[in-house]
């Protein structure tokens, strides 16, 4: 049964078990019921809260549950197949390939371990467990290996990221990890991390939010984090400008998918 | 140059992103006087606990244009141990951006006699396992530059960077980055035999 007839189905019966599945939604994220057929829902989402520790640790929200009604959404479905990848980095240095598995995984349907993907990249010196990889060549998996179209970006404005989501691009960032767990800090910024953007929830316009798969922190799927917050990590604000820069960005796309099907 | 772009000089110029991976830390940049100024940049990671830090490359650019000078990659070094992150803390973040705007205005204004004050200062911005590190590794490897201030930036070993993606370029593959770095390797031989 295709995605969109099981999403039916689901809003039908209340039965999620079979969308759950193909999903392959973990079971700490919950399908809820809604929006019904005619209404519009401002967020499919819901969140954990966010707080922050007593060692000053930001824990940002947590996407614990899609309404199902909102997976007829393309963009929604998309998100969804990337939270049903995400998975912790297995070594201390492996973000970048990480966050291409997830990728690759849910764009192409296969089931690739961080471990083949490793094997894959350190033959083509794209990662090692020593050095990690190069910001040059983030995405060099998904495209020299599984045909995806890439192209990075330097320095780019909000609007231009924005921009490519809506294009349908899977999206790679480098982010200071230090900042995202300390945004109170006052530090400068260095790109050490590789995350992929999900989408931006604009529902409330006076809280902008941004999801994130983070593939360094045990609880890193679907991590809801304030724009404010994520920009501040995302590149060092350009003061000249007054506009927030984002460092780096790397964007992959299926070949031959200019449009969401 | 304000104290943001000097620190950005290791991480966001083409040279410091294509030299380093990107999971790498650095420390703040030392500055040192050849006549005109140089910044250096040690590069290090952590451990998920942060206090592990292994350093890896290092970088030396000059000032105040960013043009890189050197790149060594230290290979063989310990790993050097200590305790939960200083820097996790405002304070040390505050003291290493007073340090790195001060570098700044150094930089605009060169005072050669400030330098040594400023090696002080650098040298308090590094988390503490590193700053050991350093002082048994590396300090000693480098003159004293109030001692002996060369006349002329002398990049240590030019040829051996570029011979080192030279050899990355071969490995790869990639044939515009081995013309690159053949043209690089070429002119730092010739300009060493001078």
């Amino acid at each position: 049964m295709e995605l969109t007839q099981l999403t039916e189905a689901a809003e039908r019966t209340e039965q999620f078990e079979p969308l759950r599945e193909a999903l392959k939604l973990p079971e700490d994220i919950g399908l809820l019921e809604g929006p019904e057929a005619g209404e519009t829902s401002e967020c499919p989402f819901t969140y954990s809260e966010a707080y922050t520790d007593e060692n000053s640790i930001y824990h940002p929200g947590q996407i614990k549950g899609i309404c199902a009604g909102s997976l007829s959404d393309p963009r929604v479905r998309e998100l969804t197949g990337d939270l049903g990848q995400w998975q912790r980095q297995e070594r201390g240095m492996s973000c970048a390939v990480q966050v291409q598995r997830e990728i690759i995984n849910s764009v192409q349907g296969l089931e690739l371990t961080e471990s083949e993907l490793r094997t894959l990249a350190e033959a083509r010196d794209w990662y090692s467990d020593e050095t990690g990889t190069y910001a040059h060549d983030v995405g060099r998996i998904a495209e020299e290996c599984f045909g995806m179209e890439r192209s990075q970006y330097k320095g780019i404005g909000l609007e231009a990221l924005m921009a490519l989501k809506e294009q349908g691009y899977r999206l790679i960032l480098g982010v200071d990890h230090h900042r995202l767990a300390r945004p109170q800090l006052n530090r400068p910024f260095k790109a050490d991390h590789a995350v992929e953007l999900l989408d931006f929830d604009l529902s409330d316009k006076e809280n902008p939010k941004v999801i994130l798969n983070d593939p360094g922190r045990d609880e890193g799927r679907g991590s809801v984090y304030p724009l404010e917050i994520f920009l501040k990590a995302a590149g060092p604000a350009d003061r000249a400008a007054g506009k927030p820069v984002i460092h780096f960005v790397t964007a992959l796309k299926k070949e031959a998918d200019d449009e969401r099907q | 140059m304000n104290g943001n772009e000097l620190y950005a000089l290791a991480s966001e110029s083409p040279a410091g992103q294509a030299c380093v991976p990107m999971n790498f830390q650095h420390t703040a940049p030392r500055l040192i006087w050849r006549g005109s100024w140089i910044a250096e940049f040690w590069y290090y990671r952590e451990d998920d606990s942060g206090g592990v830090y292994v350093p890896r490359y290092y970088m030396a650019f000059r000032l105040p244009g960013g043009a890189p000078l050197e790149m060594r990659a230290l290979e063989g070094k310990q790993e050097c141990l200590g305790p939960a992150p200083e820097l996790a803390a405002q304070p040390c973040w505050d003291r290493i951006n007073d340090y790195l705007e001060d570098c700044a205005r150094l930089i605009e204004s060169p005072k050669k006699g400030a330098l040594r004050a400023l090696e002080e200062r650098w040298s308090a911005t590094l988390p503490g396992p590193l700053r050991t590190w350093m002082e048994t590794y590396q300090l000693q490897e480098v003159e004293e530059p109030e001692s002996k201030p060369p006349e002329t930036a002398v990049p240590r070993d030019l040829p051996g960077y570029w011979k080192a993606r030279l050899e990355e370029a071969l490995r790869s593959g990639d044939k515009d980055a081995y013309e690159r770095a053949k043209a690089g390797y070429a002119k730092a031989i010739s300009e060493s035999r001078h």
